[in-house]
């Protein structure tokens, strides 16, 4: 019943063109009218949106199309899904996306606004795209207060101009000096993303027997032992978590932490990014995939519907349940950045921050504070969490951003 | 031998297990466009089990990989049989043969153990079976890689012996518990499935088909029991197949229908954690929670 269906809304020469220039996603080559042409457009709306579309996929989804039909949106609407969909937090953009594409109809009679359950529980707060706004707008309100308690110091003055940006807390750094920084912060990292990890490795020394190399070596000498091939244990490379704190006070600092968490990706070990005030939020995707401008903005309109001060305890609590615990392990090393000022419980955040320096590998609190000439951790946030924090750190200037970077590589 | 959804539907229905009808939609494609299928969701909602049930209605046979981290080539793909070439070079030593001769025979298929993977790719060529690749999220990135490289042209190349191609595609299914993501890579090359909790009357039906014996009320109590402890904020959310446990268990102990006394006693089959049982107990002592629970039941009964 399918191979008849696909005439139906392949024309036969827009068929032809398909199957002849691979459906090429840029620009659509079919008429807007065929399924083909829908089908390039939609790719290229969900492409727009973050997902992952190539012009395979598209032949994919088409063929798709033609196995389930159109006749069940239902259906329809499945097979597309699991065609183009890679995750399941995407289940709710998808389907806003899906509505908005194909049900003009239901569009027009408002039906696309209702709430939908998989967006709700999976992306709460991933408001849908509105258009830019500025970072992290609505987050200064919160900072007022914390802001004045917040460390006054001048910047420091050097000869070089380089110097200065090197020393310069990032408080101070003018928004012309991105690029710089940018550069320095590739540089402190270099030494750290030279390292490369390494799986299994034979050697001619170890502790184990390479029974597999044993025998194969061995072949060639008619089955006498001749060459005893070992085993080095393999070195576990560490995942990297970073929870960094979004709240109004942590603001000047937190575009360069997110680059140079941007910068160590690179490395081979899983990196994982959470940002927080009253909620986390996963924003590793963002900044794997998309342009390090475009993901600040992903990230600011994430934050843009969180209200309130920060509450790290809950937020610590979230991260430890999140994907049941998978966050973390023996090989996790997680960093906090935050300044520290909480205003949850007291309780909850030294209950969480104790389970989890329980279970994980390190866990490193950087605090840009603390590169102030007069910072006591007396804030209660802070006081609370740091008998449980293996290394403090300060990091609001470049030279600071190296010491972390000298830290981590002792530890991975 | 699949013509449409509904046909596959009825197949798996006749297995006695009962999908939805996106799960179906997705079964169907992968099974049409021979694309491999990759299945996630929280434990114990029936990943493995939808490749076991495929094999059995596609009446072939199912080929097992269990991913851990540390999988490499030679325990997925294929490895040389090492003792039985140096006895077969001894034995050959013996009896005088042409080492020439020797070389060639020990580098044949005899002496190949076939690993899943080489497996599923040469016993396609009679029937296509069904892959299931087990908790991908287990393995690291060096076997994605690996992954990668069958799965997009389904064949093998041994230096000794030369490419072996799989003249049928096997029905591939990969599951993942989510314990981490999955390179885009390899997703991009597989249909995406996310299987959720079933709902109430979805599970009533599935307590009904895999256990006849449980009576039609008390497996819908137990259903509405399982979807009302989803929802508290435990460390390990009960799956179906707890709920298959439980209800077995219920049998077992002869009980018709869930009281207080009878919940308490058979805690044990869905909650496995110390913290959630103590999180439960706590929960259950609360009049008002205890009797929402119950109600909830009695209310879904009346209606």
């Amino acid at each position: 019943m399918n191979g008849t269906r696909k005439q139906d809304y392949l024309t036969s020469s827009s068929q032809d063109r398909y199957q002849g220039s691979c459906a090429q996603i840029a620009p659509p080559a079919f008429g807007e009218n065929t399924l083909a042409g829908a089908m390039t457009s939609f790719g290229r709306l969900l492409k727009d949106h973050g997902f992952l579309v190539s012009a395979p996929l598209v032949m994919d989804a088409l063929n798709a199309a033609c196995c389930v039909g159109v006749e069940n949106p239902g259906d329809f609407r499945e097979a597309l899904k699991a065609v183009f969909m890679t995750r399941v937090e995407q289940s709710g953009a998808f389907d806003l996306l899906f509505r908005q594409f194909w049900m003009v109809a239901a569009l027009e009679s408002g039906v696309a606004g209702e709430p939908d359950t998989e967006a709700a529980t999976h992306s709460e707060g991933s408001g849908f795209p509105q258009e830019g706004e500025d970072l992290f707008a609505a987050e200064a309100v919160v900072s007022e207060s914390q802001e004045k308690q917040a460390w006054d110091a001048k910047p420091y003055v050097m000869y070089s101009p380089w110097e200065v940006l090197r020393d310069q807390d990032f408080k101070y750094v003018p928004e012309n000096q991105d690029r710089n920084i940018a550069q320095l912060i590739r540089e402190v990292l270099a030494p750290l993303l030279r390292r490369t990890g390494v799986r299994k490795r034979p050697v001619n020394s170890g502790m184990a027997l390479d029974f597999r190399r044993l025998l194969r070596k061995n072949v060639r000498y008619g089955g006498e032992i001749y060459e005893l091939p070992r085993l080095k244990p393999k070195r576990r490379i560490k995942k990297l978590v970073f929870l960094c704190d979004v709240s109004g006070s942590m603001n000047p600092y937190l575009r360069f932490m997110l680059r140079f968490i941007r910068e160590i990706q690179q490395l081979p070990s899983k990196v994982e990014t959470f940002v927080f005030a009253t909620r986390l939020h996963r924003v590793t995707p963002f900044l794997v995939r998309l342009p390090f401008a475009r993901a600040l903005q992903e990230i600011a309109r994430t934050v843009r519907d969180w209200s309130g001060g920060t509450r790290i305890g809950s937020c610590l609590q979230e991260f430890a349940s999140f994907r049941s615990g998978g966050m973390l392990g023996s090989s996790t090393v997680v960093i906090i950045h935050s300044d520290g000022w909480d205003r949850g419980e007291a309780d909850v955040l030294e209950r969480e921050i104790i389970k989890i320096h329980r279970r994980c590998h390190r866990l490193i609190w950087i605090n840009p504070l603390l590169g102030g000439p007069f910072y006591e951790p007396t804030c209660r946030g802070m006081k609370t969490a740091l008998p449980y924090v293996d290394s403090f750190l300060p990091g609001h200037n470049i030279k600071a951003l190296a010491r972390i970077a000298g830290t981590l590589r002792g530890l991975l | 031998m699949f013509t449409s959804i509904e046909s596959l539907e009825q197949s798996l229905l006749k297995e006695n297990y009962i999908p939805d009808r996106s799960l179906v939609t997705v079964l169907y494609l992968a099974w049409s466009l021979k694309k491999p299928l990759f299945l996630e969701g929280e434990p114990g909602v029936g990943k493995t089990e939808t490749a076991i049930v495929m094999a059995r209605v596609l009446q072939s046979n199912l080929i097992r990989l269990q991913c851990y981290e540390g999988l490499d080539a030679n325990h997925a793909l294929y490895e040389w049989n090492y003792p039985r070439q140096i006895l077969a070079i001894k034995i050959g030593e013996e009896c005088r043969t042409d080492p020439q001769l020797l070389g060639r025979s020990i580098f044949t298929q005899e002496f190949l153990i076939k690993r899943p993977l080489l497996e599923a790719i040469l016993s396609a060529q009679e029937r296509e079976p069904v892959l299931l690749i087990d908790e991908v999220d287990r393995s690291d990135e060096e076997f994605e890689a690996l992954l990668l490289e069958v799965l997009s042209d389904f064949q093998v190349s041994i230096p000794e012996i030369g490419t072996l191609k799989a003249v049928r595609r096997p029905l591939v299914i990969l599951t993942s518990n989510r314990t981490r993501d999955i390179h885009d890579a390899l997703k991009r090359r597989c249909l995406y499935h996310w299987i959720d909790y079933p709902t109430p009357e979805k599970e009533r039906e599935i307590i009904h088909k895999r256990l006849p014996g449980v009576a039609d009320d008390l497996a819908l109590q137990v259903a509405a029991f399982m979807t009302r402890i989803r929802q508290q904020d435990l460390v390990k959310k009960p799956g179906v197949a707890e709920t298959l446990d439980w209800a077995s268990a219920l049998l077992a102990l002869d009980k018709t229908c869930l009281d207080a006394q009878t919940v308490q006693e058979t805690l044990g089959c869905i909650l496995k954690y110390r913290e959630d049982l103590l999180l439960f107990q706590g929960l259950w002592k609360k009049d008002e929670f205890r009797e929402s629970m119950l109600q909830d039941v009695l209310e879904r009964l009346c209606g």
